[in-house]
This record gives C-alpha cells, sequence and structure tokens, in this order.
C-alpha cells in the first residue's frame, strides 16, 4: 500500500469508526436521563 | 382497548436500529459501487453526505417516532395534519412494497449459506449453479422460510423478538465482519485491493457521477426516509435523538467499510489483475455476489470455511433489515386497531403472495426493486416536507433539541429546506435520465423504464390521495 493510501485509509477510520464508537458510548451513557 | 406498552432496552434499541439500517446494501452494494467509482476518492463524498441527507433523515424519523408514538401513517397525520396522511400511507406503502421482494433476497442469502456448506461441490459451477436456482421452484420455498422466520420474530413482540434476535444476530454479524477482515488482510496479493480502496485519487472527485452515486449510495445504504427509524423510535425510552441516530449511521459505514475490505482486498488478490478484478466488482449486485464471489471465494486458503461464513453474515444482514421492515405495516395495522398477532399474519401472508411474482421472475424483481428503491428517495423528501408544515425551527427546538445534548443548530434548518429538496430533485433526475440509456422511457411494461415507475407511483400515491378521509377516519383518537 502507498504511503497516501495508509493516511487516507487511517483518517477514515478515525472518522467512520470514531464517530461510531463515540456516539455508541455516549448513547449508552445516556447524560440525557 | 388498552393496550400493553411495549419497549425497548437501550442497548436493544441501538443493536434492533443498527440490525435495520445494515443490509444487503452494505455489503453486496458498497463494496461495487466504490469500486466502480474510483476506489477512495468516493469515501469523500460518501462521508459528507452522511451528513446532509441520512443523518439529518434518521433524526427526524427518531424524533418523529418517539413523539407521537404512533406508526407512519398516524404520525404524519398528527404531526402534519389530516390532509397530509396520504403522504404516510406512501412512505408506508413504498417500504412494504420493498418488504415483498426484500423477503426473495433474504431467501438467497440463506439458500446461499446453506449451499456453501452442503453443496459445495455443486457450487463449482457458479454461474449455472445460480441460473438453475434462480429459474427453479427454490427462491419461493426460501421465500416463505425468509417471512416465516420473520414474521415469527415479529410476533413475539418488540424485546422477546426482535430485541433478542438482534442482541445475537448483530455482534455475531460485526465479528464475522471483523474476522473476514483480519483474513482477507492476510492473502498474499490483498494489498492492491486494500490500495485501491483507499487511494484518494482526487482528480475524480471533478466527476459529478462519483457525487451522484455517493449521494445515492448514502441514501440507500442507510434506512433514512425509509420510515423504519420513525417506526422503532416509538418504542425507543428516553434516548438522546441525534446521538442514537448518529450511532446508526456511523455503524452502518462502519459495516460497509468493513464490507468493502473484504470483499475488495479478496477479489483483487484472486483475479491478481488489476482491470479483470474492476470489470468483476461491476457485473451487478446479483452478478458479484452469488456467481464471482462463490467462485473466487473458494479459492483462497480455508474458502470453505470463509464462503459460508460470508453468506452468513449476509443473512444477518439482511433478516435484521426484514424484521424491521415486516414491523413497519405491522405497526400501522396495530394503530389501527388490530392486535399484533393478526396483524403479522395478514402481513405475512400479504407478504409471501405480493413477493411471489419477484420470487419467480428476475424481470419483474428487477422492476420493483427499481421502482420502490427510487420511490425511497420520494419518501425522503416527505420527511423534509414534514417538517417544513411542522416548522422547522420549532421541529428542531422542541422535537430535537430538547431530547439531545447536541445542538445541531441551523445548519440542520438549512438542510432540511434546500438541500434535501435539492437532493431529492438531483437524484430522481439523474437516475431518471440514466434510465434511457438502457431502455426506452416510454415502454410501461419495461424493467427500468421512466413510465413504468411513474406509473406505479402514480396508482398508489392518487389512490392514496382519493382515500386521504377515508384513511384519516381509520387512525382517529376517537
Amino acid at each position: 500500500m502507498s504511503k497516501q493510501s495508509i493516511i487516507f485509509m487511517l483518517s477514515v477510520f478515525f472518522i467512520v469508526f470514531g464517530g461510531f464508537g463515540l456516539s455508541l458510548y455516549f448513547s449508552l451513557k445516556n447524560p440525557k436521563k | 382497548m388498552t393496550r400493553k406498552k411495549e419497549k425497548f432496552s437501550s442497548i436493544g434499541f441501538i443493536l434492533a436500529g443498527l440490525g435495520m439500517a445494515v443490509g444487503t446494501g452494505n455489503i453486496w452494494r458498497f463494496p461495487r459501487v466504490i469500486s466502480s467509482n474510483g476506489g477512495g476518492a468516493f469515501i469523500i463524498p460518501w462521508i459528507i453526505f452522511l451528513f446532509f441527507w441520512s443523518l439529518p433523515l434518521l433524526v427526524v424519523e427518531f424524533s418523529i417516532g418517539n413523539t407521537f408514538k404512533k406508526g407512519i401513517i398516524g404520525s404524519f397525520k398528527d404531526g402534519m395534519g389530516e390532509k397530509y396522511t396520504w403522504m404516510g400511507t406512501f412512505v408506508s406503502w413504498v417500504s412494504t412494497a420493498i418488504l415483498f421482494y426484500y423477503s426473495v433476497v433474504t431467501g438467497w442469502c440463506l439458500k446461499y449459506f446453506f449451499s456453501s456448506i452442503f453443496q459445495w461441490s455443486e457450487l463449482k459451477n457458479t454461474e449455472g449453479f445460480w441460473e438453475n436456482f434462480i429459474n427453479g421452484y427454490e427462491p419461493l420455498i426460501f421465500h416463505f422460510l425468509a417471512i416465516f422466520l420473520g414474521g415469527y420474530v415479529v410476533i413475539s413482540g418488540i424485546s422477546k423478538g426482535i430485541e433478542r434476535t438482534n442482541k445475537i444476530f448483530m455482534p455475531l454479524l460485526f465479528l464475522l465482519l471483523i474476522g473476514g477482515v483480519l483474513k482477507s488482510a492476510f492473502i498474499s496479493g490483498a494489498g492492491d485491493g486494500f490500495n485501491y480502496l483507499f487511494y484518494p485519487n482526487l482528480n475524480l472527485l471533478s466527476d459529478y457521477k462519483v457525487w451522484l452515486n455517493a449521494l445515492t449510495q448514502a441514501a440507500w445504504s442507510t434506512g433514512a426516509g425509509w420510515g423504519l427509524m420513525l417506526t422503532y423510535a416509538i418504542y425507543a425510552g428516553d434516548e438522546d435523538s441525534v446521538l442514537s441516530s448518529s450511532t446508526l449511521a456511523f455503524g452502518d459505514y462502519t459495516v460497509s467499510l468493513l464490507a468493502g475490505m473484504i470483499v475488495v482486498p479478496t477479489i483483487f488478490s484472486v483475479v491478481n489483475n488489476h482491470n479483470k478484478a474492476l470489470e468483476i466488482m461491476n457485473s451487478g449486485n446479483q452478478g458479484l455476489t452469488f456467481i464471482w464471489i462463490p467462485s473466487l471465494f473458494r479459492k483462497i486458503p480455508m474458502g470453505n470455511i470463509v464462503l459460508p461464513l460470508f453468506f452468513l453474515a449476509l443473512f444477518f444482514a439482511a433478516f435484521t433489515s426484514l424484521i424491521s421492515l415486516i414491523e413497519l405495516p405491522v405497526r400501522v395495522l396495530i394503530d389501527s386497531g388490530l392486535s399484533r398477532k393478526k396483524a403479522t399474519i395478514f402481513i405475512g401472508f400479504l407478504s409471501f403472495f405480493m413477493g411471489i411474482p419477484s420470487a419467480i421472475s428476475m424481470k419483474f424483481f428487477n422492476n420493483q426493486d427499481w421502482t420502490w428503491g427510487l420511490a425511497l428517495i420520494v419518501s425522503g423528501f416527505f420527511f423534509s416536507l414534514f417538517v417544513r408544515k411542522y416548522g422547522i425551527e420549532e421541529f428542531r427546538k422542541d422535537l430535537i433539541e430538547k431530547k439531545s445534548i447536541i445542538k445541531v443548530g441551523k445548519l440542520f434548518d438549512f438542510t432540511l429546506k434546500y438541500i434535501i429538496p435539492v437532493e431529492f430533485a438531483v437524484i430522481i433526475g439523474w437516475w431518471f435520465f440514466k434510465s434511457t440509456q438502457w431502455e426506452k422511457w416510454y415502454n410501461p411494461f419495461g424493467e427500468y423504464s421512466i413510465l413504468s415507475v411513474v406509473l406505479q407511483w402514480l396508482i398508489f400515491g392518487v389512490s392514496f390521495f382519493v382515500l386521504n378521509k377515508k384513511i384519516a377516519g381509520v387512525y382517529s383518537d376517537e
């Protein structure tokens, strides 16, 4: 894999997997309750 | 008659919602679409449209369902006014029409799961196997099986049926996908596929087709605008409207990426020819999934284990979406006064009979998939009209921000008021234009013709409009 692809892949993981993990964590923590 | 209030637990709602959003579109469509749109660069508009179609519509659906506590028809009637009941009826019908053929697809996945275990040698001739299967009587049997199993889950209720099933199937699906990614990462030659999947060729962003395909994928894959999130939100507790919608939207995207990281590198590795691999990825949803994947996956080390597990994951994804598609009309009937048992039995029989033409004719299947798949974009637009009619600012403040720690702000108002209507017009216009390249637009019996699509929309849309008062009467609170 090229360096450019690796950097782009990690950025995508950060946004998508990070977005999923964070929203899942705060949803279950449910600070609204 | 008072009905027992059914409710999801917090984790149950998240898992059921993920089961609803994650479907075959993630596993067989995303890898194909990203490959045919130049790989990595496609991800950029795809993520942008997450924020400007999928996420706002999921938040809107959640807020409507969780506030009005009624199925789509009742919610449209209460939220928009009696005059607009027909719009809710149209949205309900579109997802129900999809249910009729989606159980056929779920049946195919189940059949291929069994075949990849018990008919390993027959599956060698993948094209002949698919032709024999699809032209025989078996799709009908598996269609029945899918509807029967889905109906059983829905009739068992929200917590004992839908929540329990998703609590088992969704973690298993994630485990299977993560295992699949690890496996594909270690196949020799997979690097070329990973490189293609994540190489950001930014020149491709000047191609409007990449943007339109990304918008279409964002719209079809997450289940936003289908009314499914609205239906599940009826049974949600005191959840955060924005956070729970984000979980489903990002979770859906996560599954798409994982599926892409299994399918694309594996195909690139086995084919060992960049252009041939891309040609295979372009062979259509069914061609890729039921002809090429069995043919190529069996050539990788431990293919006899990987292939059944791939189809098991596909079945889990399809089945959990099928459950939500059954629950949607069942809830609409429950609102009209039927018991869950009677409503599910009725929808089960109706779906089986209405799905028969799709199970026995690919031409009919393709026509229905095209007609109602496009109509989902109309449904999404109707949700934006709902918010406009309610008052965008009031909707945001009263229905969303009161139930969330996140303030979506005026960007939400702008998206609902301008961006979603423009996206609706552009997608419909673009796909109608594209369909004229496949066949004559005025053929009323064409698989993909504009006239066939518009006629079917009008038949149902106008009927619901004419019967508006009668339908609204069924959903009156008295």
